[in-house]
């Protein structure tokens, strides 16, 4: 596999147009992007989980089934059910737990609440085969496999399991091939007129 | 209702201006430098940190062509500006982000490059966008040469003479930066890594350290192309006069959407001005050290008005208006009528039926004599953590949020296409930021998400039409689409200063007034607008020079004159 090396401040960049160019809107493409830096500071393949993630962003959200402190989302898509289920986990409601059913990228959804429990400061675990774990403690590996997710809320302040320390990420260059093609979606062709007027200022200046 | 009533004023007993009044475009577009501005923060630190500045590598040939490489040592690590200038074709020099070749090209190093390091940046900084960089280097930046000006100086210095000083006056840099990026553009160092780096760790503190650098190469570049061209009768140029040679810079939309993208560090930059002067204001009885010091800057003011002549009508007519009123202001304002109680907040009063430019430029001297007592607010500054997204918020709560901070957006009436009349885009032309008329130009589809007042809008609505008793979670899963407005909301709840208050997209909108807040926090003055979305600007005028940066008065260069000769 060849990779690439790009900052995080790139991959951020990168992650958020391809998501839009996609057709997410503006608010979940700035949580994938956050959710795919949150996932490469962890040592995960952070770009792939969400260039596959918005393979589905344009499926609608359906409502979750709520039962007692639980809330479940059938045929999850990790780029539009997992931002919710992480809302309504936080919400301080009686939600207490939300599982996300037939998800199609659950290590998106771990970056979602690995972000999410970072700003909130709030303890997150993560549940995969009957076995709850902090997000720290996460087993990636089982969690790649998962056809369901379930994340708890925890009774401590956060658990997250990103390096702050990370200072830049190696990703597959195909997968970043991807994410410039995508990318390009949200860019104005250049006409003309746009290149005389668009800016505003002169195209020489031998001043 | 106002929002005015939230904001703590800290232990001032004057209340921060309201955020309704301060952050409307009208208003930051007449923002001055102060001495809180990111570059005179980075002076002090220097001045206090005793840097030092060498030149350890000099490898310009006898045409100026060649590599140099500039060293600081301050705060026990030491930064390397690489510098490198090659020819340039004038139908290539355009200071646009669609360049594809400068006359001069950089790279700000974290510690001392090795020869391979010189290698692998001199095959990639030329390239700037189209290189690769690597987590070594901090800012990367580019400059062309002001032609007729540069060439007009090495002329003169080669035949023994001095640069005219009207020139010198009138154009004040031999070289503009077209594009200082930072943050990990292009494979370069996350600003992450700085932050544990103390005098670079605030905002645009690196970056602002590298422009410093730029100026200092582009003295020693034109002395040294006047040197080789003739060695005989060569003279350098007089301190006066290279201090007063800044660095120019153009600027065009690309500066604008970081204002938006960036709400929590643009309020924590107005909030530390706002509660600058609150402080200031708050003072009862003035020294008479401050009130002469007062007195003295006043003066000074004057005189940099006066040499503030450009060629663009709008800036120009407020030029002199605001050249009038200082007069007016100045006729009153004498060491007696400071003397008096609340010297401060009486000036600032007497300047409120003046223009926004007259206003604007009170706060800046206002905070100017009063270093000791405003400048720790510049650390508050450097740093921002954006809001989180509250999902428990009640929707109530919410609306209550939209009515209080975004009323400016819940009146205006989108449908009629003067308050849509802008879109703001990225081309895929090098992906400069442009903009476009929404009814004249194709693209609009593909807009920047700049709209904030349109999204708000359109949230406010649908936040009508719920259940009151819902949380923001449950708001989020019938209206998925809301989610950025709802972070914008509820940032502004903590962040007040964090919005601008003006529709983005309406006819009306000047992008220029957002470059000219940005770059006066920045510390650049003399703006020089080339139309309503490009300007350029002067860095560094009248800064320390790298033998003067440990001076004691290496902090008095606000608002800089050039000097007559003794």
């Amino acid at each position: 596999m060849s990779t690439v090396v790009r900052s995080l401040n790139e991959v951020y960049t990168m992650l958020r147009k391809a998501a839009i160019g996609a057709g997410c809107s503006h608010g979940i493409a700035e949580e994938l992007g956050r959710a795919g830096v949150w996932l490469c500071t962890a040592g995960q393949n952070g770009v792939g989980a969400v260039l596959s993630a918005t393979q589905a962003a344009n499926v609608r959200l359906n409502a979750p089934t709520i039962d007692g402190d639980g809330a479940v989302f059938h045929h999850g898509c990790a780029a539009t059910a997992g931002p919710a289920a992480m809302d309504l986990l936080l919400s301080k409601t009686d939600i207490r737990r939300v599982r996300i059913e037939d998800v199609d990228v659950p290590l998106l959804v771990a970056g979602l609440a690995g972000i999410r429990a970072a700003e909130s400061n709030r303890a997150v675990l993560v549940e995969v085969d009957g076995a709850a774990k902090s997000l720290a403690a996460c087993d990636f590996e089982r969690l790649k496999h998962a056809t369901a997710i379930t994340f708890v809320l925890g009774t401590g302040q956060l658990s997250s399991g990103a390096d702050t320390g990370v200072s830049a990420a190696e990703v597959d260059a195909a997968a970043w091939s991807d994410c410039e093609k995508l990318a390009a979606r949200t860019y104005v062709p250049a006409t003309e007129q746009s290149r005389v007027r668009g800016a505003g200022a002169n195209i020489t200046d031998n001043d | 209702m106002s929002d005015h009533k939230h904001i703590a004023a800290e232990f001032s007993p004057v209340p921060l201006r309201a955020p309704d009044d301060v952050m409307r475009l009208e208003r930051l577009g007449a923002f001055y430098p102060t001495r809180l501005s990111f570059m005179r923060t980075l002076i002090r630190r220097l001045n206090r940190d005793q840097a030092r500045v060498s030149r350890p590598v000099w490898e310009i040939d006898d045409e100026g062509y060649g590599r140099a490489v500039y060293s600081v040592d301050v705060d026990g690590h030491r930064y390397s500006l690489v510098a490198f200038s090659t020819r340039l074709a004038a139908d290539q020099r355009t200071d646009r982000v669609i360049a594809e070749a400068w006359d001069t090209s950089y790279a700000l190093f974290d510690g001392e490059p090795t020869t391979a390091d010189l290698d692998r940046l001199e095959a990639n900084a030329p390239r700037q966008e189209a290189g690769r960089f690597e987590p070594s280097e901090l800012v990367l930046s580019r400059a062309n040469k002001s032609v007729r000006f540069f060439e007009h100086v090495v002329e003169r210095l080669a035949q023994g003479r001095q640069p005219d000083e009207k020139m010198v006056g009138s154009i004040g840099y031999l070289m503009r930066t077209t594009a200082v990026y930072g943050n990990g553009k292009f494979g370069i160092a996350d600003r992450t890594r700085l932050s544990d780096r103390g005098i670079l760790a605030g905002s645009f503190q690196a970056e602002m350290l590298t422009v410093w650098l730029i100026r200092g190469f582009s003295h020693d570049l034109v002395e040294h192309i006047a040197r080789c061209r003739a060695p005989e009768t060569f003279v350098p140029i007089e301190y006066r006069l290279k201090r007063h040679l800044g660095i120019g810079n153009a600027t065009g939309l690309g500066m604008a959407p970081f204002l938006v993208t960036h709400p929590a560090l643009l309020n924590n930059w107005v909030q530390g001005r706002e509660a600058a002067l609150a402080r200031v204001c708050a003072v009862a009885e003035s020294d008479i050290a401050t009130i002469k010091r007062a007195v003295e800057l006043m003066e000074r003011t004057e005189r940099h008005l006066e040499q503030w002549s450009i060629e663009d009508e709008r800036q120009m007519a407020r030029v002199e208006t605001v050249r009038r009123e200082w007069r007016e202001v100045s006729a009153v304002v004498n060491t007696d009528w400071l003397s008096s109680p609340h010297p401060w907040q009486r000036l600032a009063e007497l300047s409120k039926d003046r223009s926004l430019e007259c206003q604007e430029l009170v706060v800046a001297l206002l905070l100017e004599c009063h270093g000791e007592l405003v400048d720790d607010l510049a650390d508050k500054m450097m740093t921002a953590r954006e809001q989180h997204l509250d999902s428990s918020m009640p929707v109530a709560t919410l609306l209550d949020l939209c009515r209080t901070h975004f009323s400016w957006a819940l009146d205006i009436d989108f449908s009629d296409r003067s308050e849509t009349h802008l879109f703001w885009y990225v081309s895929e032309e090098k992906l400069e930021p442009r903009l476009g008329n929404r009814y004249e130009e194709d693209g609009a589809e593909l807009e920047m998400p700049l709209d904030i007042g349109r999204q708000v809008q359109d949230m406010a609505r649908d936040l009508g039409d719920a259940d009151e008793g819902l949380c923001v979670a449950e708001f989020l899963l019938m209206h998925p689409q809301h989610r950025h407005a709802v972070r914008r909301v509820q940032g502004v709840a903590h962040l007040p200063y964090s919005e601008i208050r003006d529709n983005l997209l309406g006819e009306r909108c000047l992008p220029i007034d957002m470059l000219r807040c940005k770059l006066s926090f920045f510390g650049a003055s003399k703006f020089d607008p080339k139309s309503d979305r490009w300007t350029r600007i002067t860095l560094y005028q009248g800064a320390p020079l790298f033998d003067e940066v440990t001076d004691a008065n290496a902090d008095d260069w606000w608002l800089p004159v050039l000097t007559c000769r003794q």
